[in-house]
């Protein structure tokens, strides 16, 4: 009897490390997936350089080496270090921060057509812009002025605060608060349509442009805050997602398991809002990355979320991070954003998965 | 015996309040349209729109040019703008209605198989290099037919995989269509970006949505397929009550979960990509309407179905009057309707006190 119980016993236990096994081991893939992307990210480019003496170059200027200005030396360490790495390493933080947050909207909403940007994040964000731009201080020197990724990043908390102030009204129910953030999001839309009717063309073209969600225009100087705030935001989800299991129970259910469901909704909320603001101030509204990396993800693992956290992140990292690579590919001065690329490249992948699947996820 | 008759009076005084909510709501929706008649970018006055139309209708000439304006402004203008509003409103507000229960999901609207996407790369291609799907069309025609065309495939797209896999969930078939629309989406930014900046405007002012390319010559057409809405909403409301309460149940009673979706989806983006080649993409309608039906009747779909109708209705021609008095160039009537709409549903929606879904 009692062997038999410690059979029993041990083959649960057998069972268990197949079943988390097979996620780590995903999770380890998609890890080296990361790698390789940006090891390509950094090599391809305009200037032809192998991938050996890009990592020179990097190890070159870790160590201190200067070069003088004008020589090839020069030219080398300036491209990679001044132009790819930093858009490199943002595609990263910006892949990583989507699907991570996508991952977590969508099992905290408990609906899947749910993405970072259904609480009116994007939509507060484009209104920060257009402020700008009408004002006339959108775009300095070529690139995006510092006031309006300020801009972009206040808008786009904008309606996080009016989703905290709603849900302690709206009994928390989550088709409530998602279409409280879907309210909101048309509000900021009509604002800025009401806006751009103002405009030219040609400042019209700048806002789409950034509305379709380009990395061109990233600096080391955009870097700072989306890191560290992707990071923080990332590791707390990492922790937060044995509750976010929780969830996939009734509300009722996880409340008898002593879950504070309303204040875990909110948490969530701000931490995707936060992080999603300080990516979408940068580098536009990149769509589709955080909708399909959770789903594609929850495909091949199942849906437990202590894997499909951190396993997003990495398939939303490494997709953004292919997909920038092929648009510099298809057009070396940008004229292929990576909003589009990503839709190219995603919609197929994800239409197979789709039609390929068995079972049923949602 | 005393239970059920409990029961039959709850009904029956349940029945009552969706009918007073709904004759409440159609004196409004009457008087909007009274009011809405004189209500233009030119100063008719109330009584005065109304002389004309009088005059019109016994066939009194128009003797000055003043007057020949007057009439102009008021029947072919107003009239025919407003007869589209409520014709435009239900197509939305009622195939949203149906969307939402037939995927199961709050967040559908009549566009979330991806009917504007497709609407908008039809669009797209024609205004940039001039391509038409129907040879010969051209203006405002090709722009039309490309759109409606272009409107349809995700939506077959999504019957397809449906047809090929034996199980699909609703949201797994939502899921295809965004896919699909996602690649529309971003077709339409290429051509969008490689357009001149003239031609990418007038794609913009496409995607706004307005009432205002509705004339005497297409809005029969509108009316039309908003009585067969109408009439279908009517008919399936049953069964999306059944469907509401689950699939299992639904097959039960001997309904085809399965084809009765693809059914719904075929036949609401089919009257939806209609309206869209008249009067491009308006949001809002579709999403908000039925969720307001459902806060003032109660999840019954056949009492959903005609409140927000009417709901739709009123939303969609009082924005539209709203946004001709407001400027001169008249907002896009989905900016005002948005505008106005967002408070109120959000007023609501922290008004009720339990949720519908």
């Amino acid at each position: 009897m009692d062997e038999m119980r410690m059979t029993g016993e041990s083959g649960i236990k057998e069972a268990y490390r197949r079943y988390t096994h097979k996620k780590i081991i995903f999770v380890l893939c998609c890890l080296i997936l990361c790698f390789v992307a940006i090891g390509s990210s950094v090599t391809v480019g305009g200037r032809d350089l192998s991938i050996l003496q890009v990592y020179d170059v990097i190890y070159n200027h870790l160590i201190g080496m200067q070069f003088e200005s004008g020589t090839s030396e020069w030219l080398d360490d300036y491209i990679i270090w001044d132009v790819r790495l930093p858009r490199a390493l943002f595609a990263l933080v910006a892949g990583a921060g989507l699907a991570v947050s996508g991952a977590a909207m969508q099992s905290v909403m408990k609906n899947p057509l749910a993405d970072p940007y259904i609480t009116g994040i994007s939509s507060g964000a484009c209104f920060g812009v257009a402020v700008a731009a009408v004002m006339g201080i959108f775009v300095m020197d070529g690139t995006l002025s510092g006031v309006s990724v300020f801009d972009a990043f206040i808008f786009a908390l904008i309606p996080m605060l009016a989703m905290i102030f709603l849900s302690p009204t709206s009994k928390s129910s989550p088709a409530t608060l998602i279409l409280a953030g879907v309210a909101i999001s048309y509000l900021f839309n009509a604002l800025t349509t009401l806006l751009l009717s103002f405009t030219d063309s040609e400042t019209l073209a700048t806002i789409y442009t950034w509305q379709i969600g380009s990395l061109t225009d990233i600096t080391w100087g955009c870097l700072p805050l989306s890191l560290i705030i992707t990071l923080f935001g990332s590791v707390t989800m990492m922790f937060l997602s044995k509750k976010m299991n929780m969830l996939s129970m009734s509300d009722e259910e996880a409340k008898a398991l002593g879950l504070n469901v309303e204040n875990l909704r909110v948490v969530i909320m701000v931490l995707v809002s936060l992080i999603v603001a300080s990516i979408v101030a940068y580098a536009g509204v990149i769509g589709f990355v955080g909708l399909i990396s959770p789903h594609i993800v929850r495909m091949l693992i199942d849906s437990d979320n202590r894997f499909v956290v951190p396993a997003s992140a990495l398939f939303g990292a490494s997709l953004l991070l292919i997909c920038d690579v092929i648009s510099r590919m298809m057009s070396s001065v940008g004229s292929v954003p990576v909003g589009v690329v990503v839709s190219f490249v995603g919609a197929p992948i994800f239409l197979y998965m789709v039609i390929k699947q068995s079972k049923n996820m949602w | 015996m005393s239970g059920s008759e409990q029961l039959k009076s709850d009904y029956h005084l349940l029945t009552h309040r969706c009918l007073l909510i709904m004759a409440f709501l159609s004196v409004i929706m009457v008087a909007i349209f009274i009011i809405g008649l004189s209500i233009s970018q030119y100063p008719i006055s109330f009584v005065e729109a109304y002389q004309v139309l009088i005059d019109h209708i016994m066939g009194i000439p128009t003797d000055t040019y003043d007057q020949w304006m007057k009439d102009e402004i008021v029947v072919d203008m107003n009239l025919p703008r407003i007869i589209g509003g409520i014709s435009v409103g239900v197509i939305l507000a009622v195939g949203g209605a149906i969307m939402q229960p037939v995927i199961k999901n709050p967040l559908a609207d009549p566009f979330t198989t991806g009917i504007s996407s497709g609407a908008l790369l039809g669009v797209s291609i024609y205004l940039a290099y001039g391509i038409s799907v129907i040879p010969l069309l051209n203006g405002d025609a090709a722009t039309m037919a490309n759109a409606f065309l272009f409107a349809l495939i995700p939506t077959l797209g999504i019957a397809t995989v449906t047809i090929i896999k034996k199980r699909i969930t609703p949201t797994m078939m939502i899921l295809t269509g965004i896919g699909i629309m996602y690649m529309f989406s971003a077709i339409s930014s290429l051509v969008r970006y490689s357009a001149d900046p003239d031609s990418a405007h007038a794609i913009f002012s496409w995607t706004l949505g307005t009432l205002g390319r509705i004339t005497w010559s297409n809005v029969s057409v509108l009316v039309v397929m908003a009585a067969i809405m109408l009439v279908f909403g009517f008919v399936v409301s049953k069964s999306l009550n059944a469907i509401t309460a689950g699939d299992e149940l639904s097959k039960s009673i001997g309904i085809n979960v399965k084809s009765f979706r693809v059914i719904c989806l075929i036949f609401v983006a089919f009257v939806t990509a209609m309206a869209v080649s008249f009067t491009g993409t308006i949001g809002f309608v579709g999403l908000v309407c039925p969720h307001i039906a459902r806060m003032i009747v109660g999840s019954n779909n056949r009492y959903v179905v005609p409140c927000s109708a009417l709901i739709g209705m009123i939303m969609l021609v009082g924005s539209d009057c709203i946004s001709k008095l407001v400027t001169v160039s008249g907002i896009p009537v989905g900016v005002t309707t948005a505008l106005i709409g967002s408070p109120i549903f959000i007023y609501l929606l922290m008004k009720q006190k339990n949720s519908t879904w």
